[in-house]
């Protein structure tokens, strides 16, 4: 067994991983669009990759597996065979079973057993018509011979090739025999006719050149030579090569002659060096593969190579270091602003060039850092397409599947944040959005349904939409559904717009799960989705339309680390609103603030809400409490979760960028903070999660 | 110090390759694909490389054909998996030194760049 070291082991485990996806995601592609030889090529080259490390590891079970898994995919390539539908779930069940073992390997476990899954294979690969043990491989050349001794070009020889010139020639016949288990013979062979071609004028041999190159050989391999070097030069010549055992010469009395009746002889003019350039050279191996790469799927090869693994955790102490240093600069800056004096006018102007040339340095590093971070969303999108057609197949519904705009970049915090949500969006359409076939075809529709997941950039965000096109949401079945659970009298139902009606579907335990449509269970759990975009400042919006289908918005931010915050006071506190949720800011004048059952509410316009004290709230007072304390000059009115509500501050600071800090173990668990910040002047501001403290302030309410 | 490209598109191959040729004293540089391969070669001028046959972009038995037409005396081994007898042949034909069969054991990839370096 091979030692590993841990980081070895890691990037093995990473790179599998990621070999994995790409065979997922082009088995998926091959399904859907039909075979092509260029996904075939590259899925080719996927298992071989992996075959190849997992084999250097010491994995022999994965290598074994993916080596099957090779010979299935060469075999289509090659256009031998038709891989159907079954073959297809096959080639899916070992990308699972190498998914499990690779995961075992990573918790050390032994992992799960081959045997059914290397038998399930090998039975694919006799059934679709492979001749004997005909790995992808060996299939031998088919190139006729031409240059067959390609000559004295071979490096190592360089200092005895100059002897061609038949002065006082022998001919000799060397026979070289090799030692038992030599690892692909015939190239090893072949080294020793080459290098036997370089010591003189080889008149013939057997077995020849030709018959080695179609791997027919036998032992020994004897060769005709007509050469002036002594013995001992041609047998240490011979035996540089690997796995020569032995090497005997028997001089001859005549000029060339082949003996052992070998099947053909070489040419004996002077060999010429291979011309790489119209080389005729080309095995079924690589050169379909060179030409098809241009057109693999994806741009994303070429990419790849100009690119660096970093380590996230070095990109996160980067990270760190430049909020350090937006720390600095705004420290800077307030320290510029309380030397303002007339009299320091020169210090006063350095001071400002270096605090502006710091910014722009600053923000520079900030932006790179990001980008160093930003991960095409094709990451998380690759994955979809199979998970989709599972679905589909499981639920007996045929599905179109389309994924677009999966170059757009994210954070990859915030993609990471992203995939839960997908699933969730994803499994809704295809389970409930996309009706069985029968219906959609009574209803005048393809009875194949299209479900697809899309992103765009949108000024300093990016749209995330999952779009089917199926039932949609009745606003009339959500009224009856909440009427029933006993969310709403069937009066506050009624009294529901359309719109409010389908929003029910974002309600806390809302889910259309009932007796009477079996199917339905939309609804369930996006309360949950909604409320994890908005931890990270995202936010989900639904539009609907009865029997046409429905479509999920996600906008959501480039990043996490650095949010725009609205800077707020409440007795002598400081807190962090991020913009994204903060909806108007208000100043409460004299009587702004009235009291309605009981509780505190300001009217903007035609709109009331409701008013929360941040200085009660966060000192674990309830809403509405008694008695006076810090005043509330101003009410930051915020929105999340549909509602909005209005929380009343003693003052507004400034909006500036603030880098979001986690929160240690001992302020986890405090509802309503989801991080904190360190301000200019090295104080602490608690980030407000608007979202969080609603849903504890609807509690408290209801 | 002698020098040794790795071009191997698995970067689990060419960290490990790459750590235990440091460790025996050679300097080393790494590729990805064949283009990268020729690439590198201009710019770090290697005494052997270390060429995968199976790679993206391009393939090791290309590079070892324009390596080979940059400079006649390249030193190429090829790395193979068993199976590959045919494209090895090729790569012999094509100039390559020598071959080793993936996986193989440290002891036989320095052994192999000995063999090649000595008779320099």
């Amino acid at each position: 067994m091979i030692r590993l070291e841990p980081e070895d082991l890691a990037l093995f485990l990473s790179e599998a991983e990621e070999v994995l996806e790409n065979l997922e995601e082009g088995v998926v592609t091959l399904e859907r669009q039909g075979e092509s030889p260029a996904i075939l090529a590259e899925l080719f080259r996927a298992a071989h990759t992996l075959k190849g490390s997992s084999a250097t590891a010491g994995f022999a079970h994965i290598a074994s597996v993916t080596h099957h898994l090779e010979s299935v995919l060469a075999m289509a390539r090659d256009g031998e065979c038709h891989l159907d539908a079954g073959s297809v779930d096959l080639l899916l069940d070992a990308v699972d079973w190498l998914r499990l073992a690779i995961a075992a390997i990573g918790q050390g476990n032994p992992g799960p057993a081959s045997t059914t899954l290397v038998s399930s294979l090998e039975s694919l690969v006799s059934l679709l018509g492979d001749p004997a043990s005909n790995t992808p491989d060996t299939v031998a050349s088919q190139e006729p011979v031409t240059a067959v001794a390609s000559g004295p070009g071979g490096p190592g020889v360089d200092g005895v090739q100059a002897t061609l010139g038949p002065v006082s020639s022998r001919n000799i016949v060397v026979e070289v025999s090799f030692s038992p288990g030599t690892d692909m013979l015939a190239v090893r062979m072949y080294q020793a006719l080459v290098r036997l071609e370089a010591s003189g004028r080889v008149s013939g041999s057997s077995p020849s050149a030709h018959d080695i190159e179609q791997n027919r050989i036998s032992e020994p391999l004897r060769v005709h030579v007509e050469t002036i070097m002594d013995g001992s030069s041609i047998e240490s010549l011979v035996r540089a090569v690997p796995g020569v055992a032995t090497v005997q010469l028997v001089e001859q009395p005549h000029a060339a002659g082949v003996t052992g009746g070998a099947a053909g002889s070489l040419p004996a003019e002077t060999p010429t060096p291979p011309d790489p350039l119209n080389s005729p050279d080309a095995t079924p191996d690589t050169a379909p593969e060179g030409s098809q790469r241009q057109q693999a799927p994806g741009k994303r090869s070429g990419q790849l190579g100009q690119s660096v693994r970093v380590n996230v955790s070095i990109i996160d102490s980067l990270m760190n270091l430049v909020g350090e240093l937006i720390i600095d600069r705004t420290r800077l800056s307030d320290l510029l602003a309380s030397l303002e004096r007339p009299d320091d006018e020169g210090i006063l102007d350095a001071l400002h060039a270096t605090t502006g040339h710091l910014g722009r340095t600053v923000s520079d590093v900030q932006e790179s850092i990001m980008r160093a971070r930003l991960m095409p969303l094709h990451t998380l999108f690759k994955r979809y397409p199979r998970m989709v057609r599972d679905l589909a197949r499981r639920s007996a519904k045929e599905i179109v599947f389309e994924v677009s705009g999966e170059d757009t970049e994210l954070d990859r915090s915030v993609i990471e944040a992203l995939d839960d949500p997908l699933i969730h969006l994803l499994r809704n359409c295809v389970d409930h959005g996309i009706e069985p076939p029968s219906e959609r075809l009574e209803t005048g529709k393809p009875a194949h349904g299209r479900v697809s997941v899309s992103a765009k950039h949108q000024e300093s965000c990016v749209i995330v939409a999952v779009v089917d096109d199926g039932r949609g949401i009745s606003p009339s079945r959500m009224r009856s559904v909440a009427v029933r659970k006993g969310l709403l009298s069937e009066d506050e139902a009624s009294r529901l717009s359309d719109e409010q009606a389908i929003d029910l579907i974002f309600m806390p335990g809302f889910t259309t799960a009932t007796k009477v449509d079996e199917t339905s269970g939309r609804g369930v759990g996006l309360d949950v989705v909604r409320a994890n975009l908005k931890r990270i400042n995202g936010s989900l919006d639904l539009w609907t339309e009865t029997g046409k289908g429905t479509r999920f918005t996600m906008r959501l931010p480039l990043t996490l680390a650095v949010v725009r915050a609205l800077l707020v006071s409440a007795a002598r506190d400081v807190y962090a609103v991020p913009v994204s949720a903060v909806q108007e800011v208000v100043p409460l004048g004299p009587g702004a603030v009235r009291t309605v059952a009981g509780h505190e509410v300001i009217i903007v316009r035609d709109g009331t809400h409701p008013l929360v004290r941040l200085s009660r709230l966060l000192a674990g007072g309830a809403p509405g409490g008694e008695g006076p304390e810090a005043p509330c000059l101003y009410a930051v009115v915020v929105s999340a979760t549909g509602s909005t509500v209005a929380f009343g501050v003693e003052r507004i600071l400034n909006e500036q960028e603030i880098v979001v800090r986690n929160l240690g173990d001992l302020l986890k668990s405090t509802p309503g903070i989801s991080g904190a910040t360190i301000l200019g002047n090295g104080e602490i501001a608690l980030i407000l999660d608007a979202h969080a403290l609603m849903l504890g302030l609807n509690r408290k309410v209801s | 110090m002698t020098k040794v490209l790795i071009a191997d598109d698995a970067a689990f191959v060419r960290a490990r390759n790459s750590r235990l040729l440091s460790e025996a004293g050679y300097e080393i540089a790494e590729a990805s694909n064949g283009e990268e391969a020729v690439r590198r070669y201009g710019t770090f001028r290697p005494d052997v490389v270390l060429m995968d046959i199976t790679m993206p972009v391009m393939d090791g038995l290309d590079a070892l054909r324009e390596i080979r037409r940059l400079d006649d005396a390249a030193r190429v081994i090829m790395c193979s998996a068993l199976g590959q007898q045919a494209v090895v042949l090729q790569a012999i034909k094509a100039g390559a030194v020598d071959f080793i069969v993936k996986p193989f054991a440290p002891e036989k990839l320095l052994e192999a760049l000995k063999r090649h370096l000595n008779r320099k």
